[in-house]
């Protein structure tokens, strides 16, 4: 998400100026990738773990935002919700079909005692990310579980509910009031 | 279903959590309840805030080359048409969606679908959002397998009510006899050699590369009449079909659903009493079809 509301303001104007497919579009679309791709990268690394496979997934993602640039509305939420959004599908999509899940869970397993993410390649910290990670922090275990698996894991809600031994209701239950709840706490 | 399983849907949707044993009933939601859009949009709002935990910096040469694609893209087109008269739709054709129509093509987040191999190699997709009105009028469409060409016939009636006349009901000699011929269908070579005449003598073609494959469309002299093809398109992935829509001013009406076993190495589709500047639309919908056009667009060729 834009980490203000000047920020999502200007992620929406760029990609209408993209939309227009004026003069200026490729322009325009260069500042919106400069905006977002730190995010876009960073969410298909953490999905798909492979630096290769993450840029070659989001340089994807990008080429799509290009092309349906027109099917944005604003109404419906913010031009950085919509991006990420394209880029998280394709990331999903791909993962399923590339990898197998077990070997993505012990490349995942390998690295719990390694740094979340290597410090050079990490954006500056700001303060919208502590906030996000804080409110993720505030989730019950189960939703916070349940969310990382699924956004992070690219886990389809039948692979949570194989792993954590629930039932499909208790999953999207767990997702729904951990979306909820992130939401309500983002915004406070 | 009450609206706390609903709103579990939506959520599930908007982390993309839902697969292809899904994808029906996600459908139906849509479908039944006019407001899950919305729904999964919030959700997908929330599941956004995700990916700023995760931030890293893209590899610096990323954005160049990225750019570069894209200035590239813009200079040059997926498609040939063989004269001036058939243009392939760009998506700059279409104007800025508004409603349900845009909404349904901006969904397309929703259920993975095991596309992904094709997807890379489609080099030349286009991918176009197309806020078309509802189908106004009906159309059938009579499957014949000859021999590893599937041959299509669609008959389209109409808005009046007016019946039309069938399709011609022999195959299209083109290509019959290409592979017969032991010709390569995904060949440039078969692509020049196919241009024999359509119903009616063809006088152009348009043609677009999708999936690895490649779709044309070739228009008949007396302008109501043309055949599609498509050589060496992989079939739908499971659960899904090929849908040809016929979309004039008036909207997008089907023209025919193509299932896993429908599409051979060649398959073949004839239409015939055109309404007047019609394209032709390829979508990729649900096993059985669906009412309208999905964000999937494989193609749209003008007619």
């Amino acid at each position: 998400m834009p980490h203000s509301p000047a920020d999502d303001q200007q992620a929406q104007l760029l990609l209408e100026r993209v939309a227009q497919r004026g003069s200026d579009s490729q322009q325009a679309f260069g500042q919106l990738y400069d905006l977002l791709s730190g995010r876009v990268y960073g969410m298909c690394l953490r999905v798909l773990v492979d630096p290769d496979l993450a840029r070659e997934t989001s340089q994807e993602a990008w080429l799509e935002v290009w092309e349906k640039a027109r099917n944005f509305q604003s109404h419906r939420g913010s031009a950085a919700a919509w991006t990420l959004r394209i880029a998280h599908h394709r990331a999903v999509d791909v993962v399923r079909h590339t990898t197998s899940l077990r070997n993505r869970q012990a490349a995942e397993a390998a690295r719990t005692d390694a740094p979340p993410l290597t410090p050079p390649e990490i954006v500056a910290s700001r303060q919208e990310r502590q906030s996000v990670g804080t409110c993720l922090e505030a989730l019950t275990p189960r939703q916070r579980q349940a969310l990382v698996l699924a956004y992070y894991g690219g886990m389809t809600q039948r692979d949570i509910a194989s792993q954590l031994e629930l039932s499909l209701p208790a999953v999207k239950s767990r997702m729904r009031d951990g979306l909820i709840a992130l939401k309500r706490c983002v915004e406070q | 279903m009450n609206e706390r399983d609903l709103e579990g849907w939506a959520a599930a949707v908007a982390l993309n959590a839902v697969d292809d044993a899904d994808r029906d009933r996600v459908e139906a939601l849509y479908r039944d309840y006019p407001h899950f859009g919305g729904l999964v949009d919030r959700y997908a709002i929330a599941a956004a805030e995700l990916a700023g935990l995760a931030e890293v910096a893209p590899p610096a040469q990323a954005r160049e080359a990225l750019l570069q694609r894209i200035a590239e893209q813009s200079l040059t087109t997926t498609s040939r048409p063989t004269t001036g008269a058939v243009q392939p739709r760009s998506a700059d054709d279409f104007g800025a969606g508004t409603s349900h129509q845009d909404h349904h093509a901006d969904r397309d987040p929703a259920p993975v679908i095991p596309f992904a191999a094709a997807r890379k190699r489609r080099s030349g997709l286009r991918r176009v959002g197309a806020p078309f009105q509802l189908g106004m009028a009906a159309a059938t469409i009579a499957l014949l397998a000859l021999g590893g060409v599937a041959v299509w016939r669609a008959e389209v009636q109409p808005t009046d009510g007016q019946s039309t006349q069938a399709a011609d009901p022999k195959g299209s000699p083109s290509d019959d006899s290409a592979v017969e011929s032991g010709r390569n269908p995904g060949s440039d070579s078969q692509v020049g050699s196919a241009e024999s005449p359509s119903p009616g003598g063809a006088t152009s073609r348009a043609e677009v590369d999708v999936a690895g494959g490649r779709i044309s469309l070739q228009r008949g002299s007396d302008g109501k009449s043309a055949i599609l093809v498509m050589r060496e398109v992989p079939p739908p992935p499971a659960g899904r079909a090929y849908q040809m829509w016929l979309v004039d001013a008036q909207g997008a009406r089907s023209a025919g659903v193509m299932g896993q076993s429908d599409v051979q190495p060649v398959t073949q589709a004839e239409l015939s009493e055109l309404p007047p500047g019609a394209h032709v639309l390829l979508t990729l919908e649900p096993t059985g079809g669906s009412q309208t056009p999905s964000a999937d667009h494989l193609a749209d060729l003008a007619v």
